[in-house]
């Protein structure tokens, strides 16, 4: 599904230009669940904004269902994030002078839905992520782990084909941090395709592939032993 | 995203910092409101003025052909029946009717003084008592206002120059047309310029009417049917009467356009009030500034916001409308309330003033045009900026 052939990424031009990727292929199925490791400044951030449409400035070619990504301009690539990809940001990333269900909404009313026909739908997202009934509710009222919840609720409003998880838990205590990790194995045992950013080895260690990133190169691609049972 | 929804949320964000939006709106309620008093003020001397020169209150056209004859010798004549014809002829089924009218005010009458040729103006009057002041003898008595009255009264200025004084001039006699009058007062002409009682002498209207030769007016009024193109069809008496008018050799006949006169006044009324509202409209640019900086400020603070929506699905062409719908609501919101602010407005002022305003359909469809352009044109570059942020910058900060 997703398959980056010999992408590169430079920031700045010239004598001052920084070379973020290098050379990256990776291939990565539908179903699959990787988390991609790496310290901060390696690359990994561009590597899933590439991967997510976010940045379609890069060199190489980015096939995602047999479409080049890197001929996608700014609305194109809109569209396609709308329909495809699911973002789960680490800051939560929740407006806040909308409540819960207008925050989930957001993705459905820029697919073209409106609010009457999407009620039930909000109502079924917001009870698989165990909100049921918060519609109404402002974010600040919501605790940290809700409101990563919700916008995991937002992230499959459009049943993306995968989903990108950006330090999914990285504010949150490691009590809710292994409730979220636990909706993300749920939504993979029912076949979801999911691509987790993160540093810490414990929530890795939940995926089924480890990619680990170091000075924009790919060092290592490994299966979770768990993965192969 | 449909504009609903996109209404909806623009408002929820604009809501989210009413005392922000509510700041901005006054402006433009400030600028509206002052266009629009003015405008309905304006409008309201343009029709009271143009309704006050129209001299037929039934909105009737009328028009008046005047002769002036070239030689003292042919005071007497005016128009006559075959004239009324000759007009007529011009167009029968525009004109309505033509009558003749005898002029009252200041004419240029040939008479005897003193048993001398002498060139007076004169008024004729219908009321024993004229608003004058009298510096000897008496008014006008009941009977001298009928057709065989003989009173009449001259001027202080005539009585000095003829007579040397008043006494002599007193029961003198004065000869106009067939007729012999006795000085019974002398008068001074009021000090207001140019009216109809500044003259040499006042004699009855009715006397003066029996003493005439001939019957024939300097006045023609003619009458149009509505919708009529007075101003051309006057001329075109005119030149008929030029060609074959039954007095065309002894003097001219002119005329006084109106319609052009009440259009050119019409005009520079309007043209004045466009003015001065321009004037104030400077307030709805400056407002207008106020919305832009509103807008930029917007933006920059919502930045997390835009990415959020860009992330999930919004095109920059969306993130563009949201903005821009948001800045015209505002300016349009200022726009209604403005409005309704200056006509209320427009309304008290116009409770000291002699007219009532006048908010006519142009200025409502005008306000809500004036707002919604403020707001595009205002809006369009916070909307820009809005619109072309970096997605990478924003998802990183």
């Amino acid at each position: 599904m997703i398959d980056l052939q010999h992408v590169n990424k430079s920031y700045g031009q010239g004598a001052t230009a920084f070379h973020v990727l290098k050379d990256i292929n990776l291939h990565i199925d539908e179903g699959e669940f990787v988390a991609i490791m790496g310290p901060s400044g390696s690359g990994k951030s561009t590597l899933i904004n590439i991967i997510g449409f976010l940045d379609t400035a890069f060199e190489g070619k980015y096939f995602f269902q047999d479409e080049n990504v890197a001929d996608f301009n700014a609305t194109k690539a809109s569209r396609m994030r709308n329909r495809h990809v699911g973002f789960v940001f680490q800051n939560f990333s929740l407006i806040h002078n909308l409540n819960i269900f207008e925050n989930v909404l957001i993705p459905l009313s820029y697919g073209g839905h409106r609010r009457s026909e999407v009620r039930d739908r909000i109502a079924e997202l917001l009870e698989s992520v165990g909100l049921a009934g918060m519609e109404n509710k402002l974010p600040r009222n919501l605790s940290g782990g809700q409101q990563q919840r919700v916008a995991i609720a937002r992230a499959l409003a459009n049943s993306p084909q995968f989903l990108i998880a950006d330090e999914p838990t990285g504010a949150l205590d490691s009590h809710t941090s292994a409730d979220i990790m636990q909706l993300f194995k749920e939504l993979h045992r029912k076949g979801g395709t999911i691509i987790m950013v993160t540093h810490d080895e414990h929530v890795a260690e939940q995926s089924d592939r480890i990619i680990k990133i170091l000075d924009g190169q790919i060092i290592s691609d490994t299966e979770v032993a768990h993965a192969t049972k | 995203m449909r504009l609903s929804e996109l209404i909806r949320i623009s408002f929820r964000a604009l809501a989210a910092n009413k005392r922000r939006s509510f700041l901005t709106m006054i402006g433009i309620v400030i600028g509206i409101a002052s266009v629009v008093t003015i405008l309905s003020l304006g409008n309201g001397i343009k029709a009271a003025t143009v309704k006050n020169l129209q001299a037929d209150t039934q909105g009737q056209q009328t028009a008046e052909i005047t002769f002036n004859p070239t030689s003292s010798s042919e005071t007497d004549a005016g128009f006559k029946e075959s004239d009324i014809a000759l007009a007529k002829q011009t167009a029968p089924d525009k004109i309505k009717k033509v009558v003749i009218k005898h002029d009252k005010e200041r004419l240029q009458v040939n008479g005897q003084l003193a048993n001398a040729d002498t060139m007076m103006s004169v008024t004729l009057v219908n009321k024993a008592k004229p608003n004058i002041q009298l510096n000897a003898g008496h008014g006008f008595s009941q009977d001298s206002l009928q057709a065989d009255g003989e009173d009449a009264i001259i001027s202080k200025k005539l009585a000095k120059k003829v007579f040397h004084g008043n006494a002599a001039a007193l029961n003198s006699s004065l000869e106009l047309g067939t007729k012999n009058y006795n000085i019974v007062g002398i008068f001074s002409p009021p000090k207001t310029p140019y009216s109809a009682l500044d003259v040499d002498v006042l004699v009855p209207e009715k006397a003066y009417r029996a003493g005439q030769l001939s019957q024939e007016g300097r006045k023609l009024a003619i009458t149009y049917t509505p919708g009529s193109d007075v101003s051309k069809l006057t001329k075109d008496v005119v030149e008929k009467l030029k060609k074959s008018g039954s007095e065309r050799r002894s003097g001219e006949y002119s005329y006084f356009d109106y319609g052009e006169l009440l259009k050119g006044i019409g005009n520079v009324i309007s043209a004045l009030t466009l003015f001065v509202s321009a004037i104030a409209g400077i307030s709805l640019l400056i407002a207008g500034v106020g919305v832009m900086n509103m807008m930029y400020i917007s933006a920059s603070e919502r930045s997390q916001e835009i990415g959020i929506r860009m992330a999930v699905g919004a095109t920059p062409a969306e993130i563009m409308k949201q903005f821009l719908l948001e800045s015209v609501m505002l300016t349009l919101t200022g726009g209604v309330v403005g409005l309704i602010v200056g006509a209320l407005t427009a309304w008290v002022i116009a409770m000291f003033l002699p007219f009532k305003p006048v908010v006519t359909l142009g200025s409502v469809i005008g306000t809500f045009a004036i707002s919604s352009i403020v707001g595009i044109l205002f809006g369009l570059l916070p909307a820009k900026s809005a619109a072309n942020k970096n997605l990478i910058d924003i998802l990183k900060s």
